[in-house]
């Protein structure tokens, strides 16, 4: 079966452009729509954050993003519509890192490819992550080991 | 005179610190053609000395190696000429 690919798939330093995500998932044969927004912290294991530094390899993650949305439309069929916009660069507390929008005929495709693509983008999406604290110091945070074959 | 021929590696993430501007050079003598395992063990060599208290080398092995849109398997024959990308684990979102 054909896949449709008219979904929106963006790395981003500047703010998330939430009209072009909705404008993506517009279908009319899609009934339901979920939209997950990651948002920076204020605190992580015990210590207070000021700001993220988001890095991203650009040529890798976006060839990441199109199997992701590949697999999203295997797993929640042909009629899904998918946005995943991801932040690069320095952002503030309250700023929103992650956007994954689904649009799917029913609910329980939505839930199930939304959750689905949240857990792969963190497996999988070559991006860094690095936290600024309040006391002045910083750290790149502990990941997940790319697998090859990508 | 004789040509000197340098591999290239770009780092990211915790790596990135590790040389100047994130790029790791390697001079290549003889074969241009190596293992993605044995190029981390070069790429140990090179910057642990240069960081002792940090674990250089484990970082180095969690590390995937990438030529752009694709990510090499650890026994796999690259060429060192090409542009290089060590990946450390991920973490986005």
């Amino acid at each position: 079966m054909a896949k449709d690919r008219a979904g929106l798939l963006r790395l981003t330093a500047e703010r998330i452009d939430f009209e072009a995500a909705f404008q993506a998932l517009q279908s009319p044969d899609c009934g339901a729509q979920i939209h997950f927004h990651g948002v920076v912290r204020n605190n992580n294991q015990g210590k207070a954050v000021s700001a993220v530094v988001y890095e991203a390899f650009e040529p890798l993650a976006l060839e990441v993003l199109k199997q992701l949305e590949d697999a999203a439309l295997e797993l929640g069929g042909p009629l899904c519509r998918i946005a995943i916009i991801h932040r690069t660069g320095r952002l503030e507390v309250g700023e929103i890192s992650t956007f994954i929008g689904v649009a799917a005929p029913h609910r329980d495709e939505c839930y199930k490819v939304s959750r689905f693509l949240l857990e792969e983008l963190k497996r999988r999406l070559p991006i860094w992550k690095k936290e600024e604290y309040l006391d002045g110091q910083s750290a790149w945070l502990e990941g997940v080991e790319l697998e090859p074959g990508v | 005179m004789a040509l000197v021929m340098v591999a290239r590696i770009k780092l990211y993430g915790a790596l990135r610190a590790l040389a100047q501007d994130g790029l790791v050079e390697l001079p290549v003598t003889g074969q241009t053609e190596t293992t993605v395992m044995a190029l981390k063990q070069q790429l140990i060599a090179d910057l642990q000395p240069k960081y002792p208290n940090q674990p250089v080398d484990e970082l180095i092995e969690r590390s995937a190696l990438s030529s752009g849109a694709r990510v090499f398997q650890q026994h796999e024959t690259i060429d060192l000429l090409q542009p290089l990308h060590l990946l450390p684990p991920v973490c986005g979102g």
